[in-house]
């Protein structure tokens, strides 16, 4: 390998390539091969860096420098300043909300500096691309030990006595699952990779898959030698095309190294992986539902028991985990299950994965120990509310999970805790609301997504989510009545006990947990037609007050409906007939002047 | 790419090879080399320093030495400088430089821990920026 | 085993469902998607059960019983959960019926109504009265629905022959997705779109007429709502009566329940306890009895010839002139035909008849052209005993099936059953004949070959077989195999299945006989079979064809006479004669045919409905139908026809006078028949006898001889009944033959 001296890692995960890191890729490329530095300088395309909300993403090393939000244009200022003459340009730099100062050293800012990685290891470090970059991290170190030094009874050991669980939602003891499956012994075995991460605002695994596919490939080796399978599939869903396409690129170099495939490393043992690619339906990701889909068929799920670990694909034993679960297992087998115990709560080992999204400053992807408090997380790592708005709930577990208050955010982090919360770990989506957030909205959100996402199957989910849908759209609707609450809460408990799998059993939880900790607001909506988040169209208004009103026309012009009348230097009016509450005039109307304001609940709807 | 496959001894040397990338983007050298390019540095051949110091590094193999660039020094006059950190070691600085004096620097100073004096300016810390 | 349920210890063995072990208890669970002949599938959650230790709910339809379980089927909380999902069904379900004030007093309406296009309640259903859904209501007790109604989208389906589509009624229990491809193997109905969008259909919306489907009628047997529905019913009362019969379209030995109202077919439905078809049918014993059995080319009367014109007659007439044209003639004059579809009482009667009365010169049946025939010729040259029974479920069992150019959802329906269970538990399936069949088989395997070169292909098997197991045998090269439509690949893996998924069956029909290269060709199909421990399975297509052929056996009729043929006695069919050349011609028939015209007495015969019968099906099990009506007209029973016929030529002592007394004959004579209890078949029927049974009874004479005589018999068509050609005459039936799809 040439010696270069500096390493430019632009970040490359999806959420930066849409907002032009390939682009800025090529600047960087073309600017310093033009001022003959390509010997000196390399650059390198690495998977999400995990700071989202700052893309594009530039980090120089060696001094670990992090460069944020640029564009194509600051490349030729950047490579002359800090490449040519050594001075890190501080106007690239990331700048905490609230204060002054750049904080140059990625590991110096907070959103990093509290986050422990180890599913994440090789994050925007390594090109995913380059099979040897992931070797020099200690790549495939763990599997040749659990190939040449470790049975795989022994395997099986380790990582039960590692605590860790299945990091898809369920929290299934992965150690217990793997030794279920080996004791079967029908043949041949299968292992498959869940990679059909549905929950919206969820793209953990995405990352996974995009920054370090490797450690996912490596994971499965050793499953695969611990359980007797021979073969493996890597079930991604198509809408995560860069992940299908590293991943892709990954197995062909690990096969071409004899990492992958036939007597792996010389030691005898066969296994092979092939990609799979989901057809479109959240369902899919659900484990029986995924083997059905595999195997051809429509993607409906199957009555459990029987298991998979006992009876799974096309019938035989098969061990599935979700993306996250498989890229820890090198790391425990590497440095051992009494490090992995060592970090996280009593019955919650390890770390997990978040995405931090939704009404927060630092939206992005962060991994931190079991145990940790909520309130780090949004405070500490998240960089609070945006705006100096309020704090309001955290949607943990997607549609599935629930919502946890102000009240519960020094809740630990961890299975258990959570579920008694009513909430629910799930594959790690974190959604932040404030006190624009309106739950009632929330719950029904989530339904419509559940409803549509049903597979239809079984009665209860396919027809009581979209009742559950249909009278929470009554409530946000303003034609809600005090009935419909306690028919909320029957109908919750007939879809919650009838439904066949995961998906409907846990589909009334969003509409549980608001109930549980904001049932005030569903009052609200119902009995005074008010929305206190002021979200709900049709209990809202827009109105014009007269007095602060300059007459700019500025509204008059934005409103995409022309529902607003006035001449210049009169007041304008709102024609509330008209009006479909898109909020434009409220965005435009300049802050000095602030006449334009939002209401519910006085005057009802229009 | 080589369609050779691996036995766990070549995954070793593998790594061994790459050890130069780890060290870089860990920040984790033993030594650290700034070869000080503001304008008067370039002006007056801070580029060939750089160059005759890259090639060093390449042909000896070096692998945990970091080399990196920063500003005018102050001493314009004295250009082109270069800062040499040893890991725990207070920085020494030197200036004047030709390619030659720094292929020595490297050879006798970073790899073996010995200052060249007569190349030296200075022996103490400095802020970089 | 030991189980409890709801308190009551119950004793179970074998491996049942907690549901199954409740119902042969009497303990309603009410439950929508299970269904016995369907794979446990856990939908409609109706069935959910609590189990003693094990968290939640599970369906008692897919939970095993265990030895020591403690189950709750009638919980506060259970009744409440069925309550709110038979709720949630009803909302997207017309309901007005129940739940309307006046439910109980519209009875006078009732019948008329049930006309209307699309139902907004029970009594506008064709399915009510027989609905699965009013009965889990009624079990479950509901009064109200909660929910405002919602009718599902979609007009109802008339588009298809025989079966009509409303997917307002249907509750997506998946039934019909299920038994369409599980059992089956059609794969029809699917599930279209998602979550509450889910409707039934087809592949890009076509009719089913256009998607492959054949119109057994298995999916509207299983739906348990009106969604599915037979078009001809809506119109018609509900049957006031019941009765099995068998099904005499083909050779399968299906049983049917035939719904009667006044005496009168309503519907014919698929007897679940049939002992060869276990519930399923095809499309002409579901939909196609009542066109047989009222046709207008039906016989009606006896007609005898006067003044060249056929006119009605007496039967005293009609018998009287038949008697007197026959007696005028003497030994090897007269040459009779039989029919494979007669009983074996009838067969009986007239071989009798024939061979002892008429001293014909021949009885020309389809026997020696048909598989079980040539298997029993060879079997009979060669020495060997060659086994012509089998049992439909050991095709489901095998490891590996052959099938030559045979269509079976068309030609053997319940047989393809078994095959489509086969090859979903893992049987590798071949098919060996044209592109067109086997894409439409969907065979894993297939060879395209060319016609008379079923010997050689064959043979390069028998050789592939051998180069499997290790011997150093050269199998043929590209070149030779391409004539054989074979690649070498295709050859291997044939041999391969053959060699390593056991057992195999060899489905050999009358295609194979015909184009494939007859007798030569058997051969190489024996030893291949010997070669890899498979057994040949000849498949007919006429329902007592296996009956007639024993019979057949049992009256070995001289040709040495080089006399004229002077007369025809046509009780099956014949080449078209001459009108006025053939000389004396007596037809015994239910349906007119082209023969009719020519005849000099028409002697109208009942069907296998309208009388009892005995019929032997391709298992070569004998099974008896009852009358399910009143003979057409004046038609009466074949073998009661002959021995009236015999009384007037005074030799009605020959001729049994009843069925059960031909039964008793049959038993006595036929060596298939010996010591079988022909006077009290049980329900199952019994399987013929494959050896002589007893020292002396008769043994067949080699059939060279009668080969000559059969040279009339001609090839049948799967649809023809006695004449009538039911896809000519009917035009549902026409649509769905001239759509045969093929599909790859």
């Amino acid at each position: 390998m040439k010696h270069h001296r500096t390493h430019l890692l632009v970040c490359a995960g999806t959420g930066c390539v849409s907002c032009g890191a390939f682009t800025l890729k090529e600047a960087l490329e073309k600017e310093v091969a033009g001022r003959g530095l390509q010997d000196e300088v390399l650059v390198v395309a690495t998977g999400c860096n995990g700071f989202c909300e700052r893309g594009p993403i530039v980090v120089v090393h060696p001094e670990g420098i992090f460069y944020q939000r640029l564009t194509p244009e600051d490349v030729p200022f950047l490579v002359e300043e800090h490449l040519v003459k050594g001075r890190p340009v501080q106007k690239f730099m990331y700048v905490p909300p609230a204060e002054a100062k750049p904080v140059p050293k990625m590991t110096d800012i907070d959103f990093f500096k509290h986050q422990r990685l180890i599913v994440l290891r090789n994050r925007g470090r390594i090109d995913p691309e380059k099979i040897e970059e992931y070797i020099a991290y200690d790549g495939y170190e763990a599997m040749a030990k659990a190939l040449t030094e470790m049975t795989p009874e022994g395997i099986i050991a380790e990582i039960s006595a590692s605590g860790l669980r299945g990091r898809g939602g369920a929290g299934f003891p992965t150690g217990r699952k793997w030794a279920l499956c080996r004791r079967e012994k029908a043949e041949p075995k299968y292992i498959i990779c869940n990679g059909d991460e549905g929950d919206p605002g969820a793209f953990m695994d995405r990352s996974v898959l995009e920054a370090d596919p490797h450690a996912v490939v490596e994971g499965m080796v050793i499953g695969a030698r611990a359980i007797g399978a021979e073969k493996g599939f890597l079930y991604i869903r198509d809408e995560y095309p860069l992940a299908v396409q590293r991943m892709g690129v990954a197995l062909g170099q690990a096969r071409e190294l004899g990492l992958l495939g036939k007597d792996i490393l010389g030691t005898g043992f066969d296994f092979d992986l092939e990609i799979v690619r989901g057809a479109g339906a959240f369902v899919s990701g659900e484990e029986t539902a995924l083997i059905a889909s595999i195997e051809g068929q429509r993607a409906y799920p199957r009555q459990r028991p029987p298991y998979p670990a006992e009876h799974g694909l096309w019938g035989r034993p098969t061990v599935i985990n979700n993306v996250e679960t498989w890229a820890n297992v090198p790391s425990i087998i590497s440095r051992g299950a009494a490090w992995f115990a060592g970090l996280g709560t009593g019955t919650s080992k390890g770390t997990k994965v978040f995405s931090l999204v939704g009404k927060i400053n630092n939206t992005g992807l962060v991994e931190v120990p079991m145990g940790i408090r909520l309130r780090e997380i949004v405070y500490g790592i998240g960089g609070g509310i945006p705006g100096g708005r309020e704090f309001k709930a955290i949607q943990i577990g997607g549609p599935s999970g629930g919502c946890v208050p102000r009240d519960l955010l020094d809740l630990p982090v961890d299975y258990e805790s959570l579920t008694k919360a009513g909430a629910m770990m799930g594959s790690g989506g974190m959604i932040v609301m404030d006190e624009d957030t309106c739950m009632v909205d929330i719950a029904l959100y989530f339904l419509r997504f559940t409803e549509e996402e049903s597979c239809g199957k079984c009665a209860p989910c396919r027809l009581g989510t979209r009742q559950m849908a249909g009278i929470l759209a009554r409530i946000a609707g303003g034609q809600g009545t005090d009935d419909d609450l306690r028919k909320l809460e029957e109908l919750a408990l007939t879809v919650k006990q009838g439904a066949l799998c995961g998906l409907g059993q846990t589909a009334p939880n969003p509409v549980l947990s608001t109930l549980r900790y904001f049932r005030d607001e569903y009052e609200a909506h119902i009995r005074e037609r008010r929305c206190p988040a002021k979200v709900c169209k049709n209990l809202i208004t827009y109105d014009i007050e007269p007095d602060k009103c300059v007459g700019c026309l500025l509204c008059l012009k934005a409103c995409p409906v022309n529902a607003i009348t006035g001449e210049r230097k009169q007041v304008h009016v709102i024609d509330q007939a008209a009006c479909i509450k898109c909020g434009a005039c409220m965005n435009i109307c300049p802050p000095k002047v602030g006449a334009v304001s939002k209401h519910s609940g006085e005057g009802g709807r229009s | 790419m080589s369609t050779k496959k691996l036995t766990i001894q070549e995954l070793a040397r593998i790594r061994e090879k790459t050890k130069a990338m780890t060290v870089l983007r860990d920040g984790a050298g033993r030594a650290k080399v700034t070869v000080h390019m503001g304008t008067c540095g370039i002006a007056a051949g801070a580029r060939g320093i750089m160059d005759a110091l890259l090639q060093e590094i390449e042909s000896r193999a070096v692998q945990d030495v970091i080399v990196t660039t920063s500003g005018c020094a102050g001493l314009c006059n004295r250009e082109p400088m270069v800062t040499v950190e040893i890991k725990d070691r207070p920085p020494v600085k030197y200036a004047q430089l030709t390619p030659e004096k720094m292929r020595r620097i490297l050879a006798e100073h970073v790899l073996e821990g010995r200052v060249v004096a007569e190349y030296a300016l200075a022996v103490g810390s400095e802020t970089m920026y | 085993m030991n189980i409890i349920i709801d308190g009551r210890p119950l004793v179970f063995d074998g491996r049942p469902t907690i549901l199954e072990v409740a119902k042969a208890n009497g303990i309603l669970i009410p439950s929508l998607c299970e269904h016995p002949a369907l794979e446990p599938y856990g939908a409609c959650r109706l069935c959910l059960v609590e189990v003693k230790d094990r968290r939640g709910y599970m369906p008692a339809c897919t939970t095993f019983a265990e030895e020591g379980l403690e189950v709750r089927t009638d919980s506060p909380e259970l009744k409440s959960l069925r309550r709110g999902i038979l709720e949630l069904i009803l909302a997207e379900h017309p309901h007005a019926c129940l739940v309307c004030d006046e439910k109980s007093s519209c009875d006078d309406y009732k019948s008329t109504i049930r006309k209307t296009g699309e139902p907004t309640g029970c009594v506008l259903c064709s399915a009510n009265g027989r609905c699965q859904l009013q009965k889990a209501v009624e079990a479950v007790g509901l009064e109200r629905v909660p929910y405002p109604a919602l009718r599902r989208e979609g007009e109802v389906r008339r588009d298809d022959p025989f079966i009509d589509r409303d997917n307002s009624l249907c509750i997506l229990c998946g039934r019909c997705v299920r038994i369409c491809s599980e059992v089956r193997g059609a794969s029809v109905l699917t599930f279209v779109a998602r979550g509450s969008e889910t409707v039934i259909g087809t592949a890009m919306d076509r009719r089913l007429v256009d998607s492959g489907c054949r119109f057994c009628g298995a999916c509207v047997d299983v739906c348990p709502t009106g969604s599915l529905a037979d078009r001809s019913v809506r119109y018609e009362r509900l049957p006031d009566s019941e009765v099995k019969a068998l099904c005499p379209f083909c050779a399968q030995g299906c049983r049917l329940k035939i719904g009667l109202w006044d005496g009168r077919v309503v519907e014919t439905l698929p007897d679940p306890e049939g002992p060869a078809n276990r519930g399923q049918a095809c499309v002409k014993g579901r939909f196609l009895v009542k066109t047989a059995v009222g046709h207008p080319r039906r016989l009606l009367r006896p007609m005898v010839r006067r003044d060249g014109r056929l006119e009605a007659a007496s039967w005293d007439e009609a018998l009287n002139a038949a008697a007197a044209g026959l007696k005028a003639l003497g030994d090897g004059q007269i040459a009779v035909t039989a029919s494979a579809q007669s009983s074996c009482e009838d067969l009986f009667a007239l071989h009798r008849f024939a061979a002892d009365i008429l001293k014909a010169r021949s009885i020309a049946g389809p026997w020696e052209g048909s598989a079980a025939g040539a298997l029993r010729a060879h079997g009979r040259r060669t020495g060997q005993s060659l086994a012509l029974n089998f049992q439909m479920a050991d095709i489901g069992r095998a490891g590996t099936i052959v099938v030559f150019e045979e269509d079976l959802p068309e030609t053997q329906p319940i047989v393809g059953v078994e095959v489509t269970r086969a090859v979903r538990n893992g049987a590798t399936l071949v098919h060996i004949g044209t592109e067109a069949l086997g894409a439409s088989s969907r065979a894993a395997l297939r060879a395209a070959l060319p016609a008379g070169k079923g010997q050689a292909l064959l043979k390069s098997l028998a050789a592939a077989v051998r180069k499997v197991r290790g011997a150093a045998v050269k199998i043929d090269g590209p070149k030779k195999l391409r004539s054989l439509g074979l690649t070498r690949g295709t050859l291997l893996d044939i041999a391969q299945a053959l060699e390593t998924r056991k057992p195999a069956f060899y489905l050999v029909g009358p295609a194979f006989l015909g184009a494939f290269g007859g007798r030569s060709a058997l051969v190489e199909l024996l030893n291949l079979a010997a070669l890899t421990d498979g057994r040949v399975i000849p498949l007919d297509g006429e329902a007592n064809g296996r009956g007639g052929l024993e019979i057949a056996g049992a009256f070995p009729v001289e040709t040495a006479s080089r006399r004229k043929v002077r007369a025809f006695y046509l009780a099956g069919p014949s080449p078209k004669l001459e009108p006025g050349a053939a000389g004396f011609v007596v037809f015994q028939g239910s349906y007119e045919d082209e023969n009719t015209a020519a005849a000099d007495v028409v002697l109208p015969e009942a069907t296998s409905f309208e009388t009892e019968g005995t019929f032997v099906n391709v298992e070569g099990r004998v099974q008896l139908t009852g009358p399910a009506l009143e003979p057409a007209g004046e038609a009466r029973p074949g073998w009661r026809i002959l021995a009236d016929l015999a009384a007037r030529m005074d030799r009605a002592e020959i001729l049994p006078s009843s069925g059960g007394d031909a039964r008793k004959d049959l038993a006595r004579t036929v060596a298939a028949f010996g010591g079988l209890a022909m006077a009290a078949l049980p329900d199952q029927g019994l399987v013929l006898h494959e050896e002589p049974a007893w020292p002396g009874a008769v043994t067949d004479a080699p059939l060279t001889a009668r080969a000559a005589a059969s040279a009339g018999a001609a090839p049948r068509d799967p649809d023809d009944y006695k004449g009538l050609n039911l896809a000519l005459e009917n035009k549902s039936l026409k649509l769905v033959r001239g759509r045969r799809c093929p599909r790859s």
